[in-house]
C-alpha cells in the first residue's frame, strides 16, 4: 500500500496540472462553505444579541402585574383587577422575600417633556432607586434619585440618552430644569446608553422620576402600578417567584385554588422562547446555505469523472507497474478531498470576510463560533469523500490492459 | 530462482467481440529459462500480445497454468496480480507509457512507490537505474521533454528498479529510428548478459529479433516455430559500425 504523503503529492500535482479546472471546481465548495459560514455567523450574531439584550434586561427579573377584572363575565384586561398593586406590596416583598434582591414599583405613562424651545414625547417612568438594580442598568452621569426622594415625591429626574439627545443638543443636562406635563423637574442624572430592546423599542427613550412625583404629575387616569423584582441569582429565580406569589396571595387574601388577582411574569421564559426561535432561524439559514455546498459537491463528482476518463491511460500505467485497485481509489479520493478541503479553507475565510462586510454594511451583529468553523471544515472533507468516492471507485475498477490501450 | 522463469502449459484465451468468440490463444505451452532473451514474432492477431498479457500478469487465461518464477499465476485475483507485476516483471511498451508532466525521476520511482519503499531508497535506486541506461543527467526533466529514445530508456530504468526476474518488452523499438533501436537493444543485451535478467521481446522486425538468443513465432493463436539463435548479433558491435554523425534524427513517439 502506497503511503499517504506520496498520494497527496500525486494529487497536488494532478490539481496543479489543471489549475483553472481545479479552481472552478473548488469555487463550488468555496461558495458553499462560505455561504454556510456567513449564514451561521449572521444567525449566531442575531442569537447572541437577543441573548445579551435579555440578560441586560435581567434574566433573573420578575414582573408582577395586577390581573384583569371581570364584570358580568367580561374580562377587562390587565390592570383592571378589583385590587391594584400598591407601593406597600412592593415594600412587603422587599422585606419578606429572602430570595429577592431588588423590588421597584413602576408606573409608566407617555408624556411630553420640554426644555427651552425643545420638546420630546417620551415614556415617563415613576419608580424607586431599585429600578436600576432590577433592570441591571448603569448611570453615565450624575446620580439616581434616593429612596427618600422617591417616596417624598421630589421633582427630580434621570434622563435616558435619547431624551438627552433630543432635548439637549450638546448641552450638559445635569442641573437643568425640564418640564414634564408642565411641572418642572430638575435633572440629577443620565442613564447609560442601552440601545434597542429585542422587541425593537428604543430603551433609552425614557425619563425616570420618583414614583410619588409621577403619580401626582401624570393627571388623568392614574396608571396602575406594576412591580419589578429581581432574584438574588438566576438559580434562585423560581424560589423568588414562589415566595412573591405566596406573599401576595396572603396579602390579597386569595383562598387556595382560586385565581389570584395578580400575575407574575418571568424573564427566563421569554429568554428561552427567544433563544429557541433564533436557533430555528440560524438552522434555517444554514440549511439553505448547505444546498450550495451540495451543488459544489456534485461539481466535484462531475470533474472527477471527467478526470478519470481523461487519465485512463495513466491509471493503466500505474496498474501495470503494480498499483492495486485500492491505490488508485486512494489517489482519486485524496484528489477529491484535497479539492474540497482547500475549497473549504478558502470558503471559511471567504465566508468570514463576507459576513464581516454584511455586518458592516447592514449593521447586523455577526458572531463566529469556532465550532461552526470546525464543522464547515469537517463537512467539506466529507463532501469530498462522498462525491469523490464514485469516480475513484470507477478508476480503481479499470482493467489494466484496456486502460493501457486507451487513447 | 526457479528452474524456469516462465512455464506455461496449454494456456488458452478467447475474447468476445460482441457475441462473436475470437480464439486469441489455443493451448499454447512454452518454457522460458533464466537468462534467456526471447524474441516473439508473428503477424498482427497471431496471439503474441495476448501471450504477453498473460505471462505479464495483466490478464488471466481461460485454461491452462502459468508458473512465473515458480509461482502459479493463472488464477490469481486482481490484487495478487498487481503484486506480481510489481515485484517480478518489468514492462517496456512501444509507446513508452511514461506519466506525462512528471519528472523523469518520479516516473522511475513509480514501481517502488507501489512497493512501499521509503523515499530515500526509492531515490537512490532510481538514480542508479537511470545511470545504467545513461540518463543520469536528465533526472529532473519532464518526461515529455525527452526524445523517443530517451523516453524508452526511462521506461527501461523504470522496469528495472524493483529487480524483476523478467522484462517484457512489447515492440520497444516500434517508434524509434534504426540507430536508437540498436541502442535500446544494446541496453537489453547488457541487462540480459550482466544482470542476468530474462527478456521477452515482441517485434515485427527480424533484424531486431536477431539480437535475441531464441526466436518464437506465433500464428493463429499457436506457436508455429521455436528455435534457439546460436549466434545472436551484438548491438554494441552494430553501433560501432554505424557512423554517429550520419544517424537520422530520432522520431519521437
Amino acid at each position: 500500500m502506497i503511503n499517504f504523503s506520496a498520494t497527496s503529492r500525486i494529487a497536488l500535482r494532478a490539481l496543479r496540472t489543471h489549475k483553472l479546472r481545479s479552481l472552478l471546481t473548488m469555487l463550488g465548495i468555496i461558495i458553499g462553505v462560505g455561504a454556510v459560514i456567513a449564514m451561521l455567523a449572521i444567525g449566531q450574531g442575531a442569537s447572541k444579541s437577543v441573548q445579551s439584550q435579555i440578560s441586560a434586561l435581567g434574566s433573573n427579573a420578575l414582573t408582577l402585574f395586577p390581573s384583569f377584572g371581570t364584570t358580568g363575565g367580561v374580562r377587562l384586561g390587565a390592570g383592571t383587577a378589583a385590587r391594584q398593586l400598591t407601593m406597600d406590596d412592593a415594600f412587603a416583598i422587599r422585606n419578606e422575600c429572602p430570595d429577592v434582591l431588588g423590588v421597584a414599583p413602576v408606573v409608566q405613562r407617555g408624556s411630553q417633556a420640554v426644555y427651552g424651545n425643545q420638546n420630546w414625547a417620551t415614556e415617563i417612568t415613576g419608580t424607586t432607586p431599585d429600578y436600576i438594580v432590577v433592570r441591571n442598568w448603569a448611570l453615565s452621569d450624575g446620580r439616581y434619585f434616593t429612596d427618600e426622594e422617591a417616596t417624598g415625591g421630589n421633582k427630580v429626574c434621570v434622563l435616558g440618552q435619547t431624551v438627552v439627545d433630543n432635548l439637549f443638543a450638546g448641552e450638559d443636562p445635569l442641573g437643568a430644569t425640564i418640564r414634564i406635563a408642565n411641572i418642572p423637574f430638575q435633572v440629577v442624572g443620565v442613564l447609560a446608553r442601552r440601545g434597542q430592546s429585542f422587541g425593537g423599542r428604543d430603551q433609552d427613550d425614557e425619563i425616570d422620576v420618583p414614583i410619588i412625583a409621577a403619580m401626582r404629575a401624570l393627571s388623568g387616569r392614574t396608571p396602575f402600578i406594576r412591580i419589578m423584582a429581581s432574584a438574588v441569582s438566576d438559580k434562585r429565580l423560581d424560589a423568588a417567584q414562589t415566595e412573591i406569589t405566596q406573599l401576595m396571595q396572603r396579602r390579597h387574601q386569595i383562598p387556595d385554588g382560586q385565581d389570584p388577582d395578580f400575575q407574575v411574569r418571568n424573564m427566563a421564559d421569554l429568554a428561552s422562547a427567544a433563544q429557541a426561535s433564533s436557533k430555528v432561524f440560524t438552522l434555517l439559514l444554514a440549511s439553505i446555505a448547505s444546498v450550495s455546498l451540495l451543488v459544489g459537491g456534485i461539481g466535484i463528482m462531475n470533474i472527477m469523472l471527467v478526470s478519470v476518463t481523461e487519465r485512463t491511460r495513466e491509471i493503466g500505467i500505474r496498474m501495470a507497474v503494480g498499483a492495486k485497485g485500492s491505490d488508485v481509489l486512494m489517489q482519486f479520493l485524496v484528489e477529491a478531498v484535497v479539492i474540497s478541503l482547500l475549497g473549504g479553507i478558502i470558503g471559511i475565510l471567504f465566508g468570514m470576510g463576507a459576513s464581516k462586510l454584511i455586518g458592516i454594511f447592514a449593521k447586523w451583529p455577526i458572531s463566529f463560533m469556532p465550532s461552526s468553523i470546525v464543522l464547515a471544515f469537517v463537512f467539506s472533507a466529507l463532501v469530498g469523500i462522498f462525491f469523490g468516492f464514485y469516480p475513484a471507485r470507477r478508476a480503481s475498477r479499470l482493467e489494466p490492459i484496456e486502460a493501457l490501450r486507451y487513447e | 530462482m526457479a528452474d524456469s522463469i516462465v512455464d506455461a502449459r496449454s494456456i488458452s484465451k478467447t475474447y468476445y467481440i460482441g457475441e462473436v468468440p475470437v480464439a486469441a490463444l489455443r493451448e499454447v505451452s512454452i518454457e522460458i529459462k533464466p537468462r534467456e532473451f526471447v524474441a516473439i514474432m508473428g503477424p498482427s492477431g497471431s496471439g503474441k500480445s495476448t501471450f504477453m498479457n498473460l505471462i505479464g500478469c495483466l490478464d488471466r487465461p481461460d485454461q491452462g497454468s502459468i508458473l512465473l518464477d515458480g509461482e502459479e499465476i493463472a488464477a490469481l485475483d486482481r490484487n495478487a496480480r498487481a503484486d506480481i507485476r510489481n515485484r517480478k516483471i518489468g514492462f517496456v511498451f512501444q509507446s513508452f507509457n511514461l506519466l506525462p508532466r512528471t519528472p523523469v525521476l518520479e516516473n522511475v520511482e513509480l514501481p517502488m512507490l507501489y512497493a512501499g519503499l521509503p523515499t530515500h531508497e526509492r531515490r537512490s535506486r532510481a538514480l542508479d537505474a537511470l545511470n545504467q541506461v545513461g540518463l543520469a543527467t536528465k533526472v529532473h526533466n519532464q518526461s515529455t521533454q525527452l526524445s523517443g529514445g530517451e523516453q524508452q530508456r526511462v521506461a527501461i530504468a523504470r522496469s528495472l528498479v524493483n529487480e524483476p526476474v523478467l522484462i517484457l518488452a512489447d515492440e520497444p523499438t516500434g517508434n524509434l529510428d534504426t540507430r536508437t533501436s540498436v541502442e535500446i537493444m544494446a541496453i537489453f543485451q547488457r541487462l540480459n548478459r550482466e544482470r542476468r535478467i530474462s527478456v521477452v521481446l515482441v517485434t515485427h522486425e527480424s533484424d531486431i529479433a536477431a539480437y535475441a538468443t531464441r526466436e518464437v513465432r506465433f500464428r493463429d493463436g499457436r506457436i508455429v516455430s521455436d528455435r534457439p539463435n546460436a549466434a545472436p548479433a551484438s548491438a554494441d558491435e552494430a553501433l560501432a559500425r554505424m557512423p554517429a554523425a550520419l544517424a537520422p534524427p530520432e522520431v519521437a513517439g
